[in-house]
Parts: structure tokens; C-alpha cells; sequence
């Protein structure tokens, strides 16, 4: 049991409201050099915002506010040569069991097209940096102790897996799961190196294995 | 296959996938945590996941973690005593205690945030709770659940709440 924090310590979960500028430059980043910059300057700034916000309000373990993810999962795309974003339409596509999907989504209020899906088309680049310079950018900021979140490797390796494409490419879930455990094991070796003071997995599909009934093959995560 | 043995094969797939990963956290010594939600991208109730922790509590054990970062603040996610029903789990973990909801604009009261880690005493120790909000404010890009002033108000409520319990509760 870890003695180093107190009693009662308070902390976020980890994302937190992204403007509609910082969207929109995320949106163009990649268009020109002077757009990345503008991008990173951006997101930088409200990062900092992010990190003094929670330092005015006294909580004891500060987070990033996640501003650069689009995602708490998708995000991973960004950075792992081998996913790739694929919009629902697109997905669609691809299987044929549109009515159910866009059923369990009405279901759940999810329109989906501002909502993209990571999957795995190609083996994936385990040695990937995720988003761990963001951190570092935070521990600039503050002196307060911070908490990192990554994707559960449950989440991602079923959300990642798409039938029609990542079965070419990895021959079962498990061996997928396997280069997935060592994506996160990387990059927790880089937070543990930068000094972070919690790794925090969020899994919000483990859940749903017991809350929902099993039947129910194709649903919104 | 029935649901149940569906269900079970699955939760044995995820445990071999978490464990390893949790390990590796605990290894470097950076204190490792787990968040377990049912769903934060609307702010109709009524369309997330309904449970209590009891179905996942015999999974929730045999993970190698300090802090399970849980929701407490809706009744979706049923009652501090079927998490710790008949299992080990407040001997071993610092329970991070969901008591803000992010996807309404009520602001949860002082008091009430005190009682609800009060209940949480009831089960496991003081340096054993922690104060959070149920999930992230917002977990999809462009699906604010809450504007800041109304999150400022929230989160300052739970930092007051914790001030009150730890003058309180200390030892």
C-alpha cells in the first residue's frame, strides 16, 4: 500500500474541455510547418492553463487536461505507425453489420461522425512513443505530483480489432494483445523515467463484459 | 455458449492483458491505478451502463494495483458495500472514490461529498480514501460534459470536502 499520499488526496481523471480554437489548429497541424507550430503553441498554452487551474483549485495530484488526444484511445493512432483512424461511415463499410451497429449507437447517444475508431491495419511499431512529451511539459509547469493516464491494453486490443482487416495481420486477439502490452510497458518505462508519480489505466469496456448482455457482439466502444 | 461462459472467457482474456501491464507499473515504482467507468460521452443517464461493482469484484482483486479509481456519484453504479462484499479488496487498495458527477451541472455540496467518504470509512481507513470526479470532463474531443466555471465549482466543493475529512479523520 503506498504511504506517500495523504489521506483524502484529490485528483482529476484525466481529460479535460479542449477549446474550439486548439480543435480547430489540431485539425490543420499537419498542413504546414507554421501550422504545427501555431498548433503546439496553442496547445501548450492551454495546457498550462489546464495545469494552473488545478493548481488554484489545491489538488494534490495534477493531470495534463489529455488536450492533444482526440480520444482517450483514438489518440493512439496518432502515434503508432500500424493504426489507423477510421471514421464510422468508413467501418460501416468494411462489415456488414451496419443495422446492429447503428442501432447499439442510437442506443447509446452517440452520433457517429465526429467519433473516430483506431484500428490495427498493419503490425504495430511497439517501440511508438505515445504522448509522453506531453507530461513533460507538464512537469515543467508544476511542482505538484503528477498522474499519467494510458489506455487499458484490454481496451485497446478490442477496440483496435477490426476482422475484416486486423486478422490478416495478427492471427488472434491474444497476439495482437501481446505487441499491445508492450506498446504500454515502453511507454511506462518513459513516464517512470520522467518522474511521474501515478500510471493510471482507464478501462471503461471491462465493465460493460459484465453489465451488458454477451449477446451483443457490436456496440459503440 | 451461454452469456456467462462468454463473459467469463472474456474476463479471463482482459486479466491476462491488464496484469502484466499493472506489473510493470508496480515495478518501476511509480504508483500504479486503475479507472473502471461505464460509459461518459452524454449526459443522459439513462443510455450508460447500469451495475454495481459485485459482478467485477473477484476480478478487481487479482489486480496487482494501489488505487482503483471508481463511480460513485450516480446510482448506476450501486452502493460502496457490493464492491466490498465478501472479498479482500479494503485490505488492499486505496479506493479513489467517484464523487463528482461530470455530466451534470449540479453542483455537489460540501456536505454531501463529506458523507459520501464517510460511508467509504465505514469499509476502509482514511490514508485508504481518495476524492475525484466519476470520469473526465471530457473524454471525447468536442463533447464538453461541463463548462469550466460550473467544473471550478464542483472541484472546489471536493477539495473542500477532503480539507474538512482530513482535519477530521486525522490521526
Amino acid at each position: 500500500m503506498t504511504e506517500k499520499f495523504k489521506p483524502f488526496t484529490t485528483t482529476l481523471l484525466g481529460s479535460m474541455p479542449r477549446s474550439e480554437e486548439l480543435v480547430e489548429a489540431r485539425s490543420r497541424q499537419f498542413d504546414s510547418p507554421e501550422a504545427h507550430d501555431e498548433y503546439q503553441k496553442i496547445l501548450r498554452d492551454e495546457t498550462e492553463e489546464v495545469v494552473r487551474f488545478q493548481e488554484k483549485l489545491d489538488l494534490d495530484v495534477i493531470v495534463s487536461g489529455e488536450l492533444d488526444r482526440d480520444n482517450y484511445m483514438s489518440y493512439v493512432a496518432q502515434h503508432v505507425p500500424g493504426i489507423k483512424l477510421l471514421t464510422m461511415e468508413e467501418l460501416v463499410e468494411i462489415t456488414s453489420t451496419k443495422d446492429s451497429f447503428e442501432a447499439s449507437l442510437a442506443e447509446g447517444d452517440a452520433d457517429g461522425t465526429d467519433i473516430k475508431n483506431p484500428i490495427v491495419v498493419e503490425k504495430i511499431d511497439a517501440q511508438a512513443e505515445l504522448d509522453a512529451d506531453q507530461i513533460a511539459n507538464v512537469q515543467e509547469m508544476t511542482d505538484r505530483r503528477l498522474k499519467a493516464t494510458l489506455p487499458s491494453p484490454y481496451l485497446l486490443t478490442r477496440s483496435c480489432w477490426l476482422d475484416e482487416i486486423t486478422a490478416d495481420v495478427y492471427e488472434d486477439k491474444q497476439a495482437l494483445g501481446d505487441d499491445i502490452i508492450d506498446l504500454l510497458i515502453n511507454e511506462i518505462h518513459r513516464l517512470a523515467d520522467l518522474g511521474v508519480d501515478i500510471i493510471q489505466l482507464d478501462d471503461p469496456i471491462l465493465s460493460e463484459v459484465v453489465f451488458t448482455a454477451a449477446s451483443e457482439d457490436t456496440s459503440f466502444y | 455458449m451461454s452469456a456467462k461462459v462468454k463473459a467469463d472467457k472474456e474476463l479471463r482474456f482482459a486479466q491476462g492483458l491488464i496484469i502484466p501491464v499493472l506489473e510493470a507499473i508496480n515495478e518501476t515504482g511509480v504508483t500504479s491505478a486503475f479507472h473502471i467507468c461505464r460509459g461518459n460521452y452524454t449526459r443522459d443517464e439513462d443510455a450508460l451502463l447500469v451495475g454495481a461493482y459485485d459482478k467485477l469484484a473477484r476480478t478487481l482483486e487479482k489486480f496487482p494495483v494501489d488505487v482503483y479509481m471508481l463511480e460513485f456519484s450516480t446510482p448506476r453504479a450501486g452502493e460502496l458495500d457490493e464492491l466490498f462484499y465478501n472479498n479482500s479488496l479494503d485490505e488492499k487498495i486505496i479506493l479513489g472514490l467517484g464523487v463528482i458527477n461530470p455530466r451534470n451541472s449540479r453542483v455537489e455540496t460540501v456536505e454531501e461529498i463529506v458523507a459520501r467518504a464517510e460511508e467509504a470509512l465505514e469499509f476502509v481507513p482514511p490514508e485508504q480514501v481518495w476524492l475525484n470526479p466519476d470520469c473526465g470532463f471530457e473524454t471525447f474531443s468536442h463533447r464538453p460534459m461541463n463548462p469550466y466555471d460550473i467544473i471550478e465549482d464542483k472541484l472546489a466543493n471536493m477539495v473542500e470536502a477532503s480539507k474538512i475529512l482530513q482535519k477530521k479523520h486525522s490521526k
